[in-house]
């Protein structure tokens, strides 16, 4: 590639890197550093060396809102990627009306998390929530969902919640990644007298391992991101369960109590701990995905 | 053509920048900005509009914004050094405005012009331990215990009056609690009670001559024998089955359960009037009563006031033009327009007072349970500069205590050392 090619290439990269400067780069910067410091917006930082980080790692609520964010991403990735995978074979069959169910799926995804969460509290309400009501009439239940007081239950619902709404997203990756699938490999194992089952797990599966392991690497980090559906379930459901997730612990701290020191360290403890966790998967990757 | 369209193009851009130099604002007018939450819905207009006739020499800029975002928005305006000159604020911020230097204290003014006889004791609402006075009362939120009449008439009880304890009202909320269709659980409940500091457990603190904090409000007692014993008396309540538990009433909605006919008694603020209003069945009969006497003779009458604030990143002009504002406001003229719009709850003078007990009002008959107390039994929040941060905390472990989730001699012990910690200033 010549120097003027080069030189372009950078042109055309310019607004974006310059926009990512000022606004995304520098804020995250400007956080690390805030992160030692003592600081409340209105008056200047003042260093603190180690001692939010400290603070932060020997208090309990760090940790209960990591093992929150640990539950729901286990619940809300295994539900989403199983059912996806599964929801994407149907609908990648040659069949009438694969388009209106794909629409179907995908409409969740399109709503707002925060208008979702409100309608989802109503139909988990124990009381009048229709939930409940429909469950009645198969003799199981009442249950609590997110108005218990235990963090399980509560979280459970939540994880829930975002596997229904999620779901579209995955099986849109996952039925780009079948197409990809070349029919002579289908065919080949046909003729070979695979069926279904074996055709699914030993070959649909292997080819799709690079899209699984792309959305389980971003649904990682989305759990550890998790915010909205948290914040709007735990006020409509004020029972005194431990139910922050590492998201709301940052917002409350930094933008309820000022502590804008303490809200920082935590952010760059959890974008550590997603650090680890990505670079566990890509450790893992060279085992279980298959590149064709 | 290209030419002509240039000519066009810097006609009108010229004619834009003189436009602009033009749009000067009048020298010798002072603006004031006035910061407020929800606009008109908090505040009447006709207070405002007044107050521009009477004032041409100041120029009202209304910077207004939702409830739920206001607190956001000053904050960072304060942040930028650019929030309204006054503006209204809930006693909480206020406290931590004032600790961050953040408001202008009022103090040395009210004294100089304003003659407190006139007016209640919280008047003084946003005032500090060491005397700084952060706010001047826009208006109270003041706590009452509202009852269903249908209830109390099924269950053959006389009314509560005016001088019922809180062992009455217990022993009442008893004889109220029900289970009317025999099922084994309550459907029924004698008293509803908030997860909150106003409207849950502080009332039961103070009943019991406890306090969450000391007079400087800068150590803990919830380790004192009285609080000890309000808390476990509120958390009684609950494990006895008198009231419902957190779990019940964030299902069943705090208000709505008292007005669908579920709850006897119900401990709420003054501003759940219109909720009951607007949304309560046909024929629903309810009233009000005054807070009942605690041990020592004296009523939790506990109060949420709403404050003016002056931003101290004002100039002293407009910080002269901001207390003209607050005087107006708690003069004679303005509190009674604003007590007849019923916005924002009991205004703090006394002619205001006086004048609701005659006017006619949509809501309880006995309206003056919400500010009878209020002269001689009136108290605040235990409002200070880090009211924002342990509040909360100490709200979340009594929801736990409260709900079995954490045992009560452990729930006080963590309750104790949580805000102890924040007070201290430590995470």
């Amino acid at each position: 590639m010549t120097k003027k090619h080069q030189l372009w290439g950078w042109f055309f990269i310019a607004p974006y890197i310059i926009g990512f400067s000022i606004f995304t780069l520098s804020s995250v910067l400007f956080s690390g550093y805030l992160s030692f410091t003592e600081y409340n917006l209105f008056n200047p930082p003042k260093w603190v060396g180690f001692r939010n980080y400290i603070n932060v790692l020997t208090d309990v609520s760090l940790w209960t809102s990591f093992r929150n964010v640990f539950v729901y991403g286990f619940i809300n990735e295994f539900l989403q990627l199983f059912l996806g995978c599964i929801l994407a074979v149907a609908l990648n069959r040659k069949m009438k009306g694969t388009g209106i169910f794909r629409t179907l799926y995908f409409l969740p995804v399109l709503t707002p998390m925060v208008a979702i969460s409100f309608v989802w509290s109503y139909i988990y309400n124990p009381s009048y929530g229709v939930l409940n009501y429909l469950l009645s009439f198969l003799g199981i239940g009442p249950f609590k969902y997110t108005f218990s007081s235990n963090w399980f239950e509560f979280v459970v619902g939540v994880a829930l919640m975002n596997a229904w709404k999620g779901l579209g997203y995955i099986i849109l990756y996952v039925l780009g990644g079948l197409q990809n699938i070349s029919t002579e490999v289908m065919e080949a194992a046909e003729v070979d007298g695979a069926g279904p089952v074996r055709k699914f797990f030993s070959i649909t599966v292997p080819l799709l391992s690079p899209t699984l392991f792309f959305l389980l690497v971003i649904g990682v980090i989305n759990s550890l991101q998790v915010f909205d559906q948290f914040y709007i379930m735990a006020q409509s459901a004020n029972t005194g369960a431990n139910i922050k997730v590492v998201g709301t612990l940052i917002y409350e701290n930094a933008f309820v109590y000022n502590k804008l020191g303490i809200g920082s360290s935590i952010a760059w403890v959890s974008f550590i701990v997603m650090a680890v966790l990505t670079w566990i998967q890509k450790r893992m990757e060279k085992r279980y995905v298959h590149y064709a | 053509m290209k030419r002509i369209f240039s000519i066009i193009l810097i006609v009108v851009m010229c004619a834009s920048i003189f436009a602009g130099c033009n749009d000067k604002k009048d020298s010798d007018k002072v603006t004031l900005r006035l910061g407020l939450p929800s606009g008109y819905d908090i505040t009447a207009k006709e207070v405002v509009d007044n107050f521009q006739k009477a004032h041409p020499e100041i120029e009202l800029e209304i910077d207004e914004t939702p409830w739920s975002e206001f607190k956001k928005k000053v904050k960072l305006q304060s942040a930028s050094k650019t929030a309204p000159t006054v503006f209204i604020m809930d006693s909480g911020h206020v406290a931590y405005m004032g600790a961050n230097g953040m408001a202008v204290d009022l103090a040395d003014r009210v004294k100089s012009d304003l003659n407190a006889d006139d007016y209640s004791s919280a008047l003084y609402a946003g005032q500090d331990a060491e005397g700084h006075l952060w706010g001047i009362p826009h208006g109270l939120n003041t706590l009452a215990i509202y009852y269903n009449e249908e209830i109390f008439d099924e269950a053959g009880l006389e009314y509560p009056d005016e001088s019922w304890t809180f062992d009455d009202m217990i022993k009442m909320a008893k004889k109220l609690t029900k289970d009317l269709d025999s099922d084994g659980e309550v459907d029924q409940y004698g008293l509803m009670l908030g997860t909150n500091i106003s409207t849950g457990w502080l009332p039961f603190v103070l009943a019991e001559g406890g306090a969450p904090l000391d007079e400087t409000r800068t150590k803990s007692m919830f380790k004192d024998k009285k609080t000890v014993s309000g808390l476990k008396k509120y958390v009684d309540c609950v494990k006895d089955g008198i009231a419902p538990d957190a779990e019940w009433s964030a299902a069943q909605g705090g208000t709505a359960a008292f007005y669908t006919g579920k709850i006897g008694m119900y401990i709420a603020l003054h501003s759940m009037i219109p909720v009951i209003e607007n949304n309560a069945p046909e024929g629903f009969r309810y009233n009000a009563q005054i807070m009942p006497y605690g041990v020592d003779g004296k009523r939790p009458c506990v109060y949420v006031p709403n404050l003016w604030v002056v931003s101290s990143t004002a100039t002293e002009e407009e910080q002269e033009a901001a207390w003209t504002w607050i005087k107006y406001y708690m003069s004679d003229e303005a509190q009674k327009i604003m007590t007849e719009s019923g916005l924002d709850g009991i205004q703090v003078k006394k002619t205001a007072i006086e004048y609701m007990e005659q006017m006619e009002y949509n809501g309880p008959e006995n309206l003056s349970a919400f500010y009878s107390g209020l002269e001689k039994h009136g108290t605040t929040i235990y409002e200070n500069g880090t009211y924002e941060e342990w509040r909360p905390k100490a709200d979340e472990i009594i929801t736990q205590m409260r709900n079995g989730l954490v045992g009560f001699n452990d729930g006080i012990k963590e309750l104790d050392s949580v805000v102890s910690k924040v007070l201290k200033g430590e995470y």
